[in-house]
């Protein structure tokens, strides 16, 4: 008997008020927010590391944010479908609730100069972290030509015809799939 | 009606929401204000605190544009709307697993080509935001430039800088 398995098995409040605390808390995206859930996870011995890596990974390939997918396919893997249910409503519940709040709260403090100073900073620093992780993307793979082509056109296509999005960005990666088996053969 | 209007956009969004919120928010602007919905400077204050509230970016602005748009039932409308086809993909994965073994590896490196050219979208969507003090500019260089080449955690850094906004802002005018 290892000491994992003397802990108590998920259940779906556990699981659910599991993920309501880590959505609750962590501000920042999936970056911060999955290894926080993998800490807890591989604590209460519901999960070893590499298996919760492993379902991270999977859900980076499904659209949505990475932090929900991951927890729906961690929930199920718990628990079945009444597990994905505890951790969509426990990852959902808490930023829908407090954007709610915050929305109620804005149209009172809009026109506050120091709040709208303090809005126009953070601003900034978004631009600079979305600036960091478009070079840090460009940095983390090796391009080929024909994705480097696919990319440039994309990134036109999608500047021209902003309401074209969903069909450009599907042909993209049908495109780029496309190149990657001519690219082999 | 405008609830409709307001699922059928965010339903749309999600579907292209792979590779981590920041994709889809230069086209959540591009909808909302194209739409009416929101001026281009309303949006960028949905942008720095759906980024300093908890949970995904993109939720967070969709129900925040939904609040507005229609209250309380269009944020619901908003933020069910844009997590309903990644749902409907986690199911599909689920069940196509259970039998033989998936190529997420190529499938994901394909979306993974295709999120570079959206997140640059949104980086020209963020800095299109008419009449933005030179300010941010100075404190998006710095930011950049902090997240690159150090460790900082990016929420002391979200709200070291929106302090350093509100002390300018209130010093300076």
């Amino acid at each position: 008997m290892t000491a994992a398995s003397e802990k108590p098995p998920p259940t779906f409040f556990s699981l659910f008020w599991t993920f309501f605390v880590i959505s609750a808390v962590t501000i920042g995206g999936s970056y911060a927010i999955i290894p926080v859930m993998a800490l807890r996870f591989t604590r209460r011995g519901w999960m070893d590391e590499q298996a919760f890596y492993d379902l991270f990974a999977l859900a980076q390939a499904v659209p949505g944010p990475t932090t929900l997918t991951t927890a729906v396919f961690a929930g199920q893997r718990l628990l079945g479908f009444s597990g994905a249910a505890a951790a969509f409503l426990g990852i959902m519940l808490p930023p829908v609730i407090s954007i709610l709040l915050v929305s109620l709260l804005y149209s009172a403090v809009a026109g506050n100069r120091i709040v709208q100073g303090f809005l126009a900073g953070s601003y900034g620093t978004v631009i600079g972290l979305v600036a960091a992780l478009l070079v840090r993307m460009l940095r983390g793979r090796r391009w080929r030509a024909y994705e480097v082509v696919l990319s440039l056109l994309c990134f036109g296509a999608l500047l021209a015809f902003k309401s074209w999005a969903l069909p450009i960005v599907i042909a993209t990666v049908i495109l780029v799939r496309l190149g990657a088996s001519v690219w082999k053969s | 009606m405008e609830i409709l209007s307001l699922a059928w956009v965010f339903f749309k969004i999600g579907i292209i929401s792979f590779g981590g919120g920041w994709t889809i928010v230069g086209i959540i602007q591009h909808e909302v204000v194209a739409r009416g919905w929101m001026t281009p400077k309303t949006f960028a204050d949905v942008v720095a605190i759906a980024q300093v509230t908890p949970g995904p970016v993109a939720l967070n602005a969709a129900t925040m544009v939904g609040f507005r748009v229609g209250g309380l039932s269009g944020s619901l409308a908003a933020s069910l709307a844009v997590v309903a086809f990644p749902m409907l993909a986690v199911a599909l994965v689920l069940i196509l697993i259970r039998g033989t073994h998936l190529d997420e590896k190529k499938l994901s490196d394909a979306f993974r080509v295709a999120t570079i050219p959206l997140i640059a979208t949104t980086l020209v969507s963020l800095g299109m935001t008419p009449a933005l003090g030179w300010h941010v500019w100075i404190i998006a260089a710095a930011s950049c430039a902090l997240s690159l080449f150090t460790k900082l955690d990016p929420i002391l850094l979200i709200l070291g800088s929106g302090a350093a906004g509100a002390l300018i802002t209130a010093v300076l005018r």
